[in-house]
């Protein structure tokens, strides 16, 4: 009883030191990929630009997996029992979909589009069914990315 | 169609608060949650178990009865002593009270259910005269009388009960892995109308109180001797001053007199005590 005790104080302190440096190493990087892909509109909209006969239509998408920490998932089972938002998993969700977006921007630009679509997200959660073991989200974003076609001279 | 592509706030999607904040009130609320409803089970678990009738009583404590003891002198001196005290203390006839003796060195002394009292090698040995041993077997008779075996036992019983549904962990069955026939943990206040109690007992038989509080004094000696492994008995018992101090008043009020020549034990009682 004593050694699970400790076990788990263990795993609260590793979990939450590990885990928060590699949320914030995250967070710094999608900041700054952010900005640099920025200048790429991505919208919801599913209606095509007046000009959309210039553009070729290409499905794009990005797709990511993060899992959390002992700490998190700890503190979610203590926000199961008490209800309220489950605040430890806010910051999950946000950096998957953020991420899922940032690798959808940069399959459409390795393709020299110039705006993305129609963009959706399917949030999947992994490893429902096997109990409290691991606890990791699936979040896909895809769209519809527009790239310009070349310009053609007509005689 | 000119779209933007504004630069979004951070932090829009997620709550401020350090985790750490939300982590202590969590778990300081959980705790909390836990001893009150543990607190509250045992309350009900014990008043419920007091309404069991001492028949019912008997018959749990028969499931776990063990092999019949020899009838060596001592025992038939300690359950004639208990007797004795019984009748003192006007035990009602189905109440019957049976004294087992464990010889080993341990200084502790305890009553279960049924009117089951164990009785240690280790603590008669350093009891001065009857009277301080007839203060301990009257104290443990007490906790028979006042029901407290059978009340730890439905406080126990509730609560882990309680721990299982809440907690889903089912190592232990509901009466506890060990049986029965093992020490109770009894409150300070049952220990204190024990106390109150037995020592009106040794009034009774005795004619005054003389050499009864001797047992307080062995009691407090060996936990000074040894700090570090207080006796069992003393674990969950009210510090031995204010037992002391309490009982000296129970004197006082009721004048009993405690000067008197005390009681000895039996010339053959340590040699009885080291006979296998």
């Amino acid at each position: 009883m004593t050694f699970q005790i400790i076990w788990v104080l263990v795993l609260l302190i590793v979990g939450y030191f590990i885990g928060s440096y590699l949320e914030r190493k995250h967070y710094k990087s999608i900041i700054q990929r952010e900005e640099e892909l920025r200048a790429l509109p991505v919208v919801a909209s599913k209606l095509l630009p007046p000009d959309g006969d210039r553009y070729n239509q290409v499905l794009v998408m990005g797709n990511v997996t993060i899992s959390v920490d002992y700490f998190k998932r700890f503190l979610a089972t203590l926000h199961n029992f008490f209800g309220g938002r489950v605040t430890s998993y806010e910051t999950l969700l946000d950096r998957a979909r953020r991420e899922a977006i940032l690798r959808m921007k940069a399959e459409a630009l390795s393709k020299h589009a110039s705006l993305v679509l129609n963009v959706k997200y399917e949030t999947a959660s992994i490893y429902k069914g096997s109990g409290s073991n691991i606890g990791s989200v699936e979040v896909l974003a895809y769209g519809t990315a527009m790239i310009p076609k070349a310009p053609s001279y007509e005689i | 169609m000119k779209y933007e592509t504004p630069k979004i706030p951070e932090g829009i999607n997620t709550t401020a608060t350090h985790p750490l904040k939300t982590f202590s009130v969590l778990i300081i609320g959980l705790l909390v949650v836990l001893l009150v409803s543990a607190w509250l089970l045992g309350i009900g678990g014990g008043y419920l178990a007091s309404k069991i009738p001492y028949e019912q009583e008997k018959r749990l404590a028969e499931t776990y009865q063990e092999a019949v003891a020899p009838q060596t002198e001592l025992l038939v001196y300690l359950q004639q002593l208990a007797d004795r005290v019984a009748v003192a203390m006007k035990l009602d006839e189905s109440m019957k009270i049976t004294i087992h003796y464990v010889a080993e060195p341990v200084d502790n002394a305890f009553a279960t259910i049924g009117g089951n009292i164990f009785l240690y090698k280790g603590l008669l040995e350093k009891l001065p005269n009857e009277n301080a041993l007839s203060m301990l077997i009257a104290h443990e008779i007490a906790h028979v009388v006042n029901r407290d075996p059978i009340v730890s036992v439905g406080q126990n019983a509730a609560i882990s009960m309680g721990m299982m549904l809440l907690l889903g962990n089912a190592d232990k069955g509901i009466l506890g892995s060990t049986g029965l026939l093992t020490q109770m943990n009894f409150s300070r206040d049952m220990e204190s109308h024990a106390d109150e109690r037995g020592l009106t007992a040794v009034e009774r038989l005795y004619g005054h109180v003389g050499g009864a509080l001797g047992l307080y004094q062995v009691l407090e000696s060996i936990s000074h001797a040894e700090p570090l492994s207080q006796p069992e008995f003393f674990s969950t018992h009210p510090e031995s001053d204010t037992r002391l101090k309490d009982l000296a008043g129970l004197i006082a009020k009721n004048e009993w007199r405690n000067k008197l020549e005390v009681t000895p034990l039996p010339d053959a009682f340590s040699a009885w005590l080291s006979k296998r």
